[in-house]
């Protein structure tokens, strides 16, 4: 995916290369480090739900065109710094985030919906990196969208947290593949632009 | 462990299992409605491109041909009836003249100039019929005008013009193409509908102008009209059609609302330049 994303000089490039690199350091030293001196690994993953959040939305705002749905994103992107700030007032913050990763999920869900009705309403091909990117998140959203919900109280239970691992295992590679089909589609598209720009 | 603690357990495991996979059914499902709607629409867009290529040709063809019949009409003006004009002059002018004496010798050249003179009518006419000198020097409402008083004089029908709003002139092309929309709709009256009168009403609303036909004859409707676009018959209602289009226009054709006449409308915008 890196590598790939090293190839692409796309506005969004640097945004989704930032994600991935802050998730292989978060999964391998954040959450390490959050366990060692907090005592909990849930300062690591609520610090990862703000990163991924900002990250999704500004590629949302970047690949969308139209201005009215740039400021439907901004707009709505405040009403999730409201539910960490609530979540913050009335949940300890070793406990799991589940009101901020649930708005989260019901704003990215919403982002790729708005992002499908333009590339669809504009007559945009399938196979490129907008419609896959919101497929992408569609599939990883909606599958943990109970996981997050259900965290809050369950997280400490042993099976649940076997199964809170698979299941964010398996969206998050079904995630990575789409996304990185998306990167390859927009690599082409790229490619035959600047082939059609050379003959012209 | 205790029993109710595993129950709970197991419990809040099969909700999260049922509602991960519900909620991943729902968003392949989404996912898949939009595939299948995209393909869908891209079929869809793909059969009325082919259509709108088909009526391009149709238009195209039309066009041609109407061109073709122009050519042939002028030739054979031009062959049957300024050629004997100018072989009969000539034989007025015949090496013989200078033999005869000068009475026949005026004679004849007086008629060879009385065959000229019909020559340069005939070949005026000709040229008016390509591009009316009145349209070009005075603009529609004159050329229309112009073009309604003659019909009225030959008092087969009565026909009248009211221009209502013409302070400006259009482009010369849209004057010449709209003209000869217009002379081809009346042209078609005169011809099919058997009526007593035409009427015609221009004006201009919201940056659009419009042309209005009225007449009391047999006419056509919009659906008779599209129908006839599409099929081989209709010349010149196919060039009524690609003009109308390169004027980036509308024609309607339709019924009054008394179902006692038929009128025609076309509505041309007044800024779009014209492509022709």
């Amino acid at each position: 995916m890196l590598v790939l994303l090293k190839r692409n000089k796309q506005d969004w490039t640097p945004v989704i290369f930032f994600y991935f690199l802050y998730s292989i350091v978060s999964d391998l030293f954040l959450d390490q480090i959050s366990k060692k001196f907090l005592q909990t690994e849930i300062v690591s993953f609520r610090l990862f739900t703000i990163v991924e959040f900002i990250s999704f939305s500004i590629i949302f705002y970047k690949i969308n065109f139209s201005i009215s749905k740039k400021r439907i994103i901004l707009q709505s992107s405040s009403l999730f710094f409201l539910a960490i700030i609530i979540d913050l007032l009335t949940n300890s913050i070793e406990n799991f985030d589940s009101l901020p990763t649930g708005v989260e999920s019901i704003l990215i869900l919403f982002y790729c919906i708005l992002t499908l009705y333009e590339q669809i309403s504009t007559g945009k091909p399938l196979y490129s990196f907008p419609v896959l990117f919101a497929f992408s998140l569609i599939l990883f959203f909606a599958g943990t969208f109970f996981l997050f919900i259900l965290s809050q109280n369950n997280f400490e239970n042993e099976e649940f947290s076997n199964l809170y691992d698979y299941i964010v295992a398996i969206s998050k590679i079904l995630m990575t593949l789409l996304m990185s089909v998306g990167i390859l589609a927009s690599r082409k598209t790229e490619t035959q632009n600047n082939r059609t720009f050379q003959k012209i | 462990m205790h029993p109710l603690i595993i129950f709970a357990a197991s419990n809040v495991s099969y909700v999260l299992l049922l509602g991960t996979l519900g909620m991943l059914v729902l968003a392949v499902g989404l996912v898949a409605f939009i595939v299948f709607h995209q393909r869908k629409v891209i079929k869809y867009q793909q059969q009325l491109q082919v259509m709108e290529e088909q009526q391009q040709q149709i238009l195209l063809n039309a066009s041609i041909r109407w061109q073709e019949e122009e050519r042939q009409r002028i030739a054979a003006d031009l062959h049957d009836d300024a050629g004997p004009l100018l072989a009969t002059a000539r034989l007025y002018l015949n090496d013989n003249l200078v033999h005869q004496d000068i009475s026949t010798q005026l004679q004849s050249i007086n008629n060879a100039k009385n065959i000229i003179d019909d020559t340069i009518q005939l070949i005026r006419n000709i040229s008016h019929s390509l591009m009316p000198p009145t349209l070009k020097n005075f603009g529609l409402e004159s050329a229309v005008n112009d073009l309604f008083q003659k019909i009225s004089g030959s008092g087969a029908i009565n026909a009248n013009c009211r221009f209502h709003d013409y302070r400006e002139r259009l482009q010369p092309q849209k004057e010449l193409l709209l003209f000869r929309v217009t002379q081809e709709l009346v042209n078609n009256v005169l011809k099919h509908s058997n009526a007593s009168f035409i009427h015609i009403t221009q004006n201009i609303n919201e940056g659009n102008f419009y042309i209005r036909f009225h007449h009391d004859g047999k006419g056509i409707n919009q659906e008779d009209f599209e129908k006839m676009n599409k099929s081989s018959i209709g010349l010149g209602l196919k060039n009524i059609q690609s003009r109308i289009k390169v004027l980036d226009g509308q024609i309607k054709f339709e019924k009054d609302n008394s179902q006692t006449f038929f009128k025609v409308t076309i509505e041309i915008p007044l800024q779009n330049a014209v492509n022709a």
